[in-house]
């Protein structure tokens, strides 16, 4: 007999299967934290020249700060308590026209350099490009290789070639010094299309990863074996090309070309009051 | 087709011309198909001969396996004809499969390192034992 809900009691005004819900999925923070955008000329400023600029008053400001920092930063700088070193970073532009420098309440240039230490606390500023105009901690980039206890070793084009060799040296049927990476099964070594088939299964054992019939059949070669398995696991190298001959290096335009020539890079100057 | 009537037995033979019959397949239709059926089977003979030697208690390792294995498919490599090559091939899967579920026993395992040529005995013990 199946149980009524208690019509007089509270707890069963709902029905009781429902007093346990189904648990629903985990709203994930994630997905409504929109991270602020990032204004790559001044990380790149901030981190190459930081120093510098906090042992100088008066840094140069990057190029897209110029045209926001007259209607901005003067709004925002002085309000926002414990944002000294902020101050730093926003120096007047070429295109400013009031002098900016006496909004800042510096008093002394001098004790900038001396109490100045460069903590966590004091991470550079930057402004939040959603419009807001708000200042925003950079976040600091920490670039740790975490050591994975679980995963298979970083595999590069070198390394697969020394095991496709270790592998066929180790075969009965191969004698190891005759072979070399472009010495062909059946032309140079004599193997016939049964001992193929076996090489295969050494190769596919070793990497872990199944090779179809009518891949298999092409290869014929160390090289072309371990081209393959580049192939397949997706590693690439910046010296050699597809086909293993030496790659040739372009040379990359220079992406600070423009700002170099109208001088953003520049050592800051002393500092002048 | 001339091929057709040459099978019938009805047209004259000429010297020289290559008597074909069209039949239907087996299981393959190409000399590819056939091939990789070949190659497929060996593939999986010989990623079972580890497993097999755990099943059964049999005085062979596992080189003395694959060694046999091979022998086995290089004594049918001059087979040409497709139909007969996947006749073979169905017979290989048959005994795979027999020996995998261990359907067979010991003795019939060691069938296949049996010698099937009986050497004739030559000194005078042996012929009489064997009479």
């Amino acid at each position: 007999m199946r149980a009524q809900p208690c019509t007089q009691c509270s707890l069963h005004k709902q029905s009781p299967y429902k007093k346990f819900p189904r648990r629903q999925p985990k709203q994930f923070l994630f997905f409504h934290f929109t991270p602020p955008s990032r204004n790559v000329a001044l990380e790149f400023e901030l981190t190459t020249r930081k120093r510098e600029r906090l042992r100088n008053w008066g840094g140069t400001s990057p190029p897209q700060l110029e045209s926001h920092f007259p209607a901005m930063a003067s709004r925002i700088l002085p309000s926002l308590r414990g944002l000294r070193n902020a101050s730093q970073f926003f120096t007047p532009g070429k295109n400013a026209t009031r002098p900016t420098a006496s909004l800042y309440p510096m008093q002394n240039s001098r004790k900038l350099h001396t109490s100045q230490s460069v903590s966590n606390s004091t991470l550079p500023l930057c402004l939040n490009g959603n419009g807001r105009g708000l200042l925003m901690p950079l976040q600091k980039s920490v670039t740790w290789q975490a050591k994975r206890w679980m995963s298979a070793p970083a595999m590069t084009k070198k390394f697969i070639r020394q095991c496709v060799i270790l592998n066929l040296q180790l075969f009965d049927k191969i004698d190891p010094e005759k072979l070399t990476l472009d010495s062909h099964f059946h032309n140079d070594l004599g193997l016939d299309s049964l001992d193929h088939v076996e090489i295969i299964m050494a190769i596919e054992d070793e990497f872990c990863f199944e090779i179809p019939d009518m891949d298999a059949q092409r290869l014929l070669t160390p090289r072309q074996i371990a081209q393959y398995v580049c192939d397949k696991q997706e590693i690439y190298d910046e010296d050699e090309d597809h086909h293993g001959h030496p790659a040739e290096h372009h040379e990359v335009e220079d992406p600070w070309q423009k700002e170099k020539q109208r001088g953003a890079f520049q050592p800051p100057a002393p500092a002048h009051h | 087709m001339s091929s057709l009537a040459s099978a019938s037995g009805l047209a004259p033979r000429v010297a020289g011309t290559m008597i074909r019959r069209e039949v239907t397949p087996l299981l393959s239709s190409s000399k590819r198909e056939v091939r990789l059926r070949v190659l497929n089977l060996y593939r999986s003979w010989y990623r079972q001969i580890p497993h097999i030697l755990m099943d059964y208690d049999v005085p062979v390792d596992q080189d003395k396996c694959r060694a046999k294995l091979k022998e086995i498919f290089m004594a049918n490599r001059d087979v040409k004809d497709i139909r007969a090559i996947d006749m073979l091939v169905a017979k290989g899967q048959m005994e795979l499969r027999e020996t995998i579920e261990v359907w067979k026993q010991k003795t019939h395992f060691m069938a296949f390192f049996r010698d099937s040529v009986q050497v004739k005995k030559t000194d005078f013990m042996s012929k009489f034992l064997d009479q």
